[in-house]
């Protein structure tokens, strides 16, 4: 009814932009049918609105859906300050995102200082919500130019009224140079005291070329809610430091690697990644890659393969395919390899319609074979005038 | 089954496989030689006839096979020069920018001296695929710092998301994006904003997510993310090696727990297995869950989350024989008479 109410709007008032997308799935394994609606428009140039909701028939005998966005923004295009109501995901500065149902709130104030806030209830799926959930926090922030941006963040979170999570956060870009960027944030939690969560990350690209080198630093006890009796348990931190890399050997080429080592209480560990994607033509409209991963953390020991392939047959059609090769070190009782494969063919109707088929294989520890067909149909709409 | 694996992996491949092997026609399309003619003394405009009155609006200025054959009175085939000479790409990327670009060649050229070369510097490489101009460009001469500032991109972009020009100059979304994107993403939420719409963070962060993006777009490989092609078979393993990276958005509690008690392996679930833990895993003097625990929390409250953790309680509430379970140095603001998960322990 709101997805109908909110499209409903742009055609009293003629706007620009408008964009709208429905996309039919259905797979022969659950969920076995679904439906994603989807609308962007602006009603004007400082309003603009977007949704995304969705039905969907599972194999247990309801039918089910939930809304994941709805919201209304309202901007002021001279100072860039805007306000946003509605069901949102917040996401600021270095805390965790969260969706809510609420409002959050940017202002820009003179010398480049920006202060947010956001309050309202987090959402609950299928809008099972509990009494006296709510959330609130916000960030400040200052900017020098496009070079320097750093900002302090908070956020509390109740969970029946007791205190779920509160964490105060630090972030910080810094880009000197076109070709040399840095940028980092730490999360303290403030109800076990200690950092939840700090990522940072400094990288360096030419045309062709780009390296990065980061480190993160993880309690996954605080990461949980403070309502969790796993979160006052104490954990082991880990910290991962690692690289990589990204080179366009060639014009149609491009090879990419990762790799980290990993701390974890006296455990160390690592894992890497080496991919090489091929294109057939120019626009890369048609590619082939292989990617090759080794996970060696704790007990978790596995090596594995991808193949990936999507070529355009016609300008209509589309054939892709995907493979997967996964090697554990030790089954533990689980098959010594787990194989996953999909091909796909997509046929392209028009401007807005498109089609999509294929068949999903598999074979792994949760159960020894499966086979499923997929199948999508979605229409695109696009409205957009000078 | 393995027969049909086998028979959709050999359908796969040769299917992907089709241009190689030279059952898809070879495309005869190549970048149009503007090198070539810029070099025999061709004006821009000869070819791109009105290009200096062009406006916002209006017709692309593109020549068409006519405008060749005025100078070519012999064509080699009889084929329309367009069909081989420039490519669809280019084409493509000129009708975008006339459609989501205020700009006008009329007010550009003037104070240029005519010198198209100035913004286009593609055209006198050999293999250039693209002639629009990156951004960059336009700022060695344009500053536009207000709008920057207040992230008003309206002035020069109609809506910007659909232009589908990717930022190649003033933010690079390359290497493992993925990973870095968060970071990234702390300090400028509102500069990604520009292009990204509230659906495409909730898409993946949101909890009312219905399928995941690369779910839907199943014919689309390439697309990444983290939880591709057989990520559900080998979560567990996944979930091990990045201890606290899956609660950054399955952190309600609910979602691991909930799962695997619809799966019966949960604990305590109706016909749930057998314990999957080793001997040893429990033991009078502790043994190696408390060990466990700490590494990855998460991982046990994925099946003895919310009502599981009575068991954890039986053992381990003041007085009881599983003794403190807290590590070195705890400290919490939570009231331990009052809140929870403080007072299943301490209030008996």
């Amino acid at each position: 009814m709101a997805f109908v109410v909110v499209l409903g709007l742009p055609w009293i008032a003629g706007a620009e932009p408008l964009r709208l997308r429905g996309d039919a799935y259905a797979e022969t394994q659950s969920p076995v049918g679904l439906v994603v609606l989807h609308g962007e428009d602006r009603l004007h140039p400082g309003v603009d609105a977007e949704t995304v909701t969705w039905l969907g028939v599972t194999d247990s005998p309801n039918a089910t859906g939930d809304v994941l966005t709805l919201s209304v923004r309202f901007r002021d295009a001279s100072t860039g300050s805007e306000l946003r109501a509605g069901r949102m995901l917040v996401s600021m500065g270095a805390v965790r995102p969260l969706q809510i149902d609420g409002a959050r709130g940017l202002v820009r104030m003179f010398g480049g200082t920006t202060v947010e806030a956001f309050g309202g209830f987090p959402v609950a799926r299928r809008f099972d919500y509990a009494t006296f959930d709510w959330a609130t926090g916000g960030r400040i922030g200052q900017a020098v130019g496009d070079v320097f941006a750093v900002g302090a963040s908070y956020l509390q979170r109740r969970s029946d009224g007791r205190p779920a999570d509160e964490e105060a956060g630090a972030d910080l870009m810094f880009t000197p140079r076109p070709w040399l960027s840095a940028a980092g944030r730490a999360a303290f939690d403030l109800t076990s005291y200690g950092l939840t969560d700090v990522l940072a990350s400094i990288g360096v690209h030419d045309a062709t070329r780009r390296a990065e080198l980061f480190t993160t630093h993880r309690s996954p006890g605080r990461m949980l809610p403070s309502t969790s009796l796993f979160s006052v348990l104490g954990d082991f931190a880990s910290t991962n430091i690692g690289g990589t890399t990204r080179w366009r050997a060639f014009p149609r080429l491009e090879l990419v690697a990762t790799g980290s080592a990993q701390v974890q209480a006296s455990d160390v560990g690592g894992q890497g990644l080496g991919r090489a994607t091929l294109s057939l033509d120019d626009e890369w409209n048609a590619t082939v890659g292989v990617e090759g991963r080794r996970v060696e953390v704790g007990n978790a020991r596995w090596t594995g393969a991808r193949f990936i392939a999507g070529v355009p047959v016609s300008p209509r059609v589309r054939v892709s395919t995907e493979l997967e090769l996964v090697v554990p070190d030790h089954p533990r009782g689980r098959p010594a390899l787990w194989p996953w494969a999909l091909g796909a063919v997509s046929y392209r109707l028009g401007k807005a319609w498109d089609l999509a088929a294929g068949v999903e294989a598999s074979s792994g520890p949760e159960q020894k074979a499966t086979l499923a067909g997929l199948t999508r149909l979605s229409f695109a709409f696009d409205r957009l005038e000078r | 089954m393995t027969r049909w694996l086998a028979l959709l992996l050999l359908c796969s491949l040769l299917a992907a496989c089709a241009g190689i092997l030279g059952i898809k026609p070879r495309d005869t399309q190549h970048p149009f030689e503007h090198r070539k003619h810029s070099l025999a003394g061709i004006a821009c405009v000869e070819c791109h006839a009105g290009m200096q009155h062009a406006s916002e609006s209006g017709p692309l200025h593109l020549p068409t096979t006519a405008k060749c054959v005025s100078c070519h009175a012999k064509p080699h085939d009889t084929h329309a020069c367009e069909g081989c000479h420039g490519s669809t790409h280019t084409r493509q990327e000129v009708s975008l920018a006339r459609e989501h670009l205020r700009f006008a060649h009329e007010k550009h050229l003037p104070p240029l001296g005519g010198q198209c070369v100035q913004c286009h510097g593609a055209a006198g490489q050999v293999d250039q695929v693209s002639l629009r101009p990156k951004m960059a460009e336009c700022f060695t001469c344009h500053e536009h710092k207000d709008q920057w500032k207040a992230r008003d991109c309206d002035g020069c972009h109609i809506d910007l998301p659909r232009d589908l020009a990717t930022p190649s100059t003033h933010l690079v979304h390359e290497g493992d994006w993925v990973r870095e994107h968060g970071v990234r993403a702390a300090s400028s939420r509102d500069l990604c904003a520009t292009c990204h719409a509230e659906a495409q963070c909730a898409g993946c962060h949101g909890l009312t997510v219905a399928a995941l993006p690369w779910k839907l777009a199943f014919d689309r490989p390439s697309l990444t993310g983290l939880h591709r092609a057989g990520f559900k078979q080998r979560h567990a393993d996944e979930a091990r090696a990045t201890p606290g990276l899956c609660t950054t958005c399955h952190g309600d509690g609910k979602f691991c727990a909930d799962c695997h008690a619809s799966k019966h392996v949960g604990a305590g679930a109706p016909g749930a297995f057998a314990s999957p833990h080793p001997q040893g895993w429990v033991r009078a003097r502790g043994g190696e869950h408390g060990r466990e625990a700490r590494l990855d929390p998460a991982s046990c409250a994925s099946c003895h989350g919310g009502r599981g953790e009575a068991l954890c309680v039986g053992c381990h509430s003041v007085g009881g024989p599983g003794g403190n379970p807290h590590g070195r140095g705890f400290a919490s603001s939570l009231d331990k008479l009052r809140n929870d998960p403080c007072r299943q322990c301490h209030v008996r």
